[in-house]
């Protein structure tokens, strides 16, 4: 073992941070949402990050990418936590609708999506979950009825992110008429602009609107856009969400050391009620507990980005990465709010610490999005543990 | 960068577990004796085989999995590490790789504390020189591995390392009974008792500091294979046991703390792998060491208690060995320290980081 970049691992190093000192100015905000952030200046960031060589990292060559082993794209994860930029635009399609292409889909699909996928020509939004199929994602009932060399597709989609700014949708949709099993699904993928396609955003509780809902009324689309065989949806759907995790899992360490350096400077300068909330041990000895979960973390996906250089399949110990993540960070959350104290309350806008109201808040969304706490937990048990399945 | 274990690693965890599963109580010690496991991290000059803190973690883990008995940690993991700084002690060293002589270490304790921390060396036994020797007093309660010890490691205020052989006179120790039977305690008093001097001064000070940081690295160790081992119950346990008409493992109410366990063990073994590639490289930080003793120290106790409430009835029997572990995993709380002494000093040090 060794804890140290490689030769190659440290060039790459050396050349990320260079280049992400030299063009920081030119990110976005770091801090904003979907919902809110400068669409535009982040797009022509994104561009430049491929301009650059730094996206698409894991790609194969052949499609554009660099073709390396995750570990670069971990280290791009820390390189870029460590400078406070943007990282792509395009997280929906680098890290999920891309890798599905890469695997299932057919040479025109490659041909036409995935270059402009890298330029940021085309931002994705994923059409999984529907207001009846949430964890239950096998009984999604948005219809795909094929009529000719089309299919027609009726439902409704939600908590999409980035749909009100995506170019083309990754949708999980059953093919009509037959029974609602897992091998009645196929997975579609839909240009924004098809007529009968409507966009809603949706409100957050941070006030936000992060995510959107999808309306499909009679939307045509393409039976060549069908990624894998028509009825195969499940476990195509399946590679998509295998990717999500994975995808996540390498920056999450990253986000969660930086947000511990943010809140470790909170803590120790006064606050507007002019204490210094870092006096206080057991606020500090919470912190220290998050301290030490984020270590691990950091350690974890170490050993996750090993031993995915030298096997394909993901080790086990990655599906814990969220999971955990999401808790460590609602836990820091909550520190940070009570070290701002009488500030916590303060609506946006109104005060300078008001954006640890936000990210608190914004925070409970971590134990939801992407497999909730509940079915990672679940299947930890029946896919690690073996324990017989549960209903 | 890379945390993947080497095929050697593997084939020597394997190995481990092999020898463990097939040796009696009585046996072991010879068996590890005979197989070089004493002498594992020793250097080759001196005797040993000149492993490094990883496969010094898969040793203490695959013991700790199988409840090894002590004298290991006493010997292999207190005082080994104190022997080997000193110049010419190859005479102590020998026989302690070999298996004939098994040592303790006696640290002070009088502030009451009986975890590894340096801060604990500040009472305890006193020295006296006269007639060119040096005669040791004083008392230290709960040596572990002193009832079967031929010689004590003897820490002392300064610090210095005294070497006691326990048929020196003014020896005296009394059995205490420990709740982990797989392990002895004993308290040691000393009247005037000749003594060798091993270490003094700095010298003394960063060789305890790093034995100490080693020691609770491979409890820690210990608490990870105890925790995989009672997982492995629990989840057997789990399978068979049907209530309801179904197995209990079905239910999530039993599933999910068992999925829970599962991700303690691996956030504390990221730790530990952590530490131990920082010690390969020399050394590791206090509050690196402090997070492991934290996530270790809890892990132990939760893990047995998880298991025992999976158990059920079952699991608040003699007859189960879930108490063993539960009992070991106290004990290595003990030795690594307080979770919120570890916790205060982690702070201390996120209160002195510099400002972003």
């Amino acid at each position: 073992m060794d804890l140290h970049d490689s030769p190659d691992e440290r060039e790459f190093r050396v050349r990320a941070r260079r280049w992400l000192t030299q063009h920081a100015v030119d990110s976005p905000d770091v801090e904003a949402m979907p919902g809110s952030a400068d669409v535009d200046a982040w797009r022509t960031w994104s561009r430049k990050l491929h301009t650059a060589g730094f996206v698409g990292l894991t790609w194969p060559v052949e499609y554009g990418g660099s073709g390396l082993t995750p570990t670069f794209q971990a280290i791009w994860a820390e390189e870029v936590a460590r400078a406070g930029v943007a990282d792509h635009l395009g997280l929906v399609g680098l890290g999920m609708a891309g890798p599905t292409i890469i695997e299932h889909g057919t040479a025109e699909q490659k041909e036409r999506l995935l270059g402009a996928t890298l330029r940021c020509e085309i931002v994705w939004c994923q059409g999984f979950s529907e207001p009846g199929s949430g964890s239950d994602l096998a009984s999604v009932r948005t219809r795909a009825r094929l009529h000719g060399e089309e299919w027609v597709v009726n439902g409704q989609k939600v908590w999409s992110s980035w749909a009100h700014m995506a170019q083309w949708c990754i949708l999980l949709a059953r093919n009509e008429s037959e029974a609602p099993t897992r091998s009645a699904l196929s997975v579609l993928l839909v240009d924004m602009r098809t007529p009968g396609v409507t966009v809603r955003p949706l409100r957050q509780l941070t006030g936000d609107p992060e995510f959107n809902e999808i309306f499909f009324d009679d939307v045509r689309v393409p039976v060549s856009m069908t990624v894998g065989d028509p009825g195969d949806g499940w476990r195509v759907a399946m590679t998509t969400l295998k990717h999500e995790r994975a995808t996540i899992g390498l920056g999450l360490a990253s986000r969660l050391d930086a947000m511990v350096d943010a809140v470790i400077n909170l803590v120790n300068r006064p606050n507007s009620d002019g204490v210094i909330p870092g006096r206080d041990p057991s606020l500090m000895h919470r912190l220290a507990d998050i301290w030490i979960e984020s270590q691990s973390l950091r350690v974890l996906n170490l050993r996750v980005v090993s031993a995915l250089a030298e096997s394909d399949a993901s080790p086990p110990f990655g599906s814990i990465t969220k999971l955990r993540w999401s808790e460590a960070n609602q836990r820091l959350m909550q520190i940070a709010c009570d070290a701002i104290w009488s500030d916590s309350v303060v609506a946006e806008g109104q005060s300078a610490a008001n954006d640890w109201t936000f990210q608190q808040l914004r925070s409970r969304g971590n134990s939801i999005e992407a497999g909730t706490s509940e079915i990672l937990r679940s299947i930890v048990a029946e896919r690690i543990l073996h324990l017989p399945r549960s209903r | 960068m890379n945390l993947n274990w080497s095929p050697e690693q593997l084939e020597f965890r394997s190995t481990l577990r092999r020898l463990f599963a097939t040796s009696s109580d009585s046996g072991v010690w010879s068996t590890m004796a005979a197989s070089g496991l004493l002498g594992l991290t020793i250097e080759e000059s001196l005797g040993g085989s000149g492993a490094g803190p990883l496969e010094d973690l898969i040793l203490f883990e695959e013991a700790g999995r199988a409840l090894v008995a002590d004298p290991l940690f006493a010997t292999v993991a207190l005082v080994a590490p104190l022997l080997t700084t000193v110049d010419d002690t190859s005479d102590l060293v020998a026989p302690l790789i070999a298996g004939d002589r098994i040592y303790c270490l006696a640290w002070a304790g009088t502030a009451g504390r009986y975890c590894l921390d340096i801060a604990a060396l500040a009472g305890g036994f006193t020295v006296d020189q006269s007639d060119g020797g040096v005669q040791l007093s004083g008392a230290r309660r709960l040596v572990p591995g002193l009832l079967e010890a031929d010689a004590a490691v003897v820490l002392t205020p300064g610090p210095a390392v005294y070497l006691v052989p326990l048929d020196a006179p003014g020896v005296e120790r009394s059995d205490r009974a420990a709740i982990d039977e797989s392990h002895t305690l004993g308290d040691l008093t000393l009247h005037q008792t000749p003594a060798r001097l091993l270490l003094q001064g700095e010298a003394a000070t960063v060789a305890v500091r790093s034995t100490f940081s080693r020691a609770i690295t491979l409890a820690a160790a210990e608490a990870i294979g105890i925790a995989e081992a009672v997982l492995a119950l629990a989840q057997t346990h789990a399978c068979e046991r049907a209530q309801f008409g179904r197995p209990i493992g079905s239910f999530q109410a039993v599933a999910h703390p068992l999925a829970d366990l599962y991700a303690d063990i691996e956030m504390a073994r990221s730790l530990a792998l952590f530490v131990a590639c920082r010690m390969q490289e020399g050394a590791a930080d206090a509050p690196e060491v402090a997070a492991l003793a934290v996530a270790a120290g809890t892990l132990g106790l939760t893990a047995c208690e998880t298991a025992i409430q999976i158990h059920g009835g079952m699991g608040m029997t003699w007859e189960s060995p879930l108490h063993r572990y539960y009992k070991r995993a106290r004990y290595l709380r003990t030795l690594m320290g307080s979770p919120d002494a570890h916790r205060a000093l982690i702070a201390d040090h996120l209160s002195a980081s510099p400002m972003a």
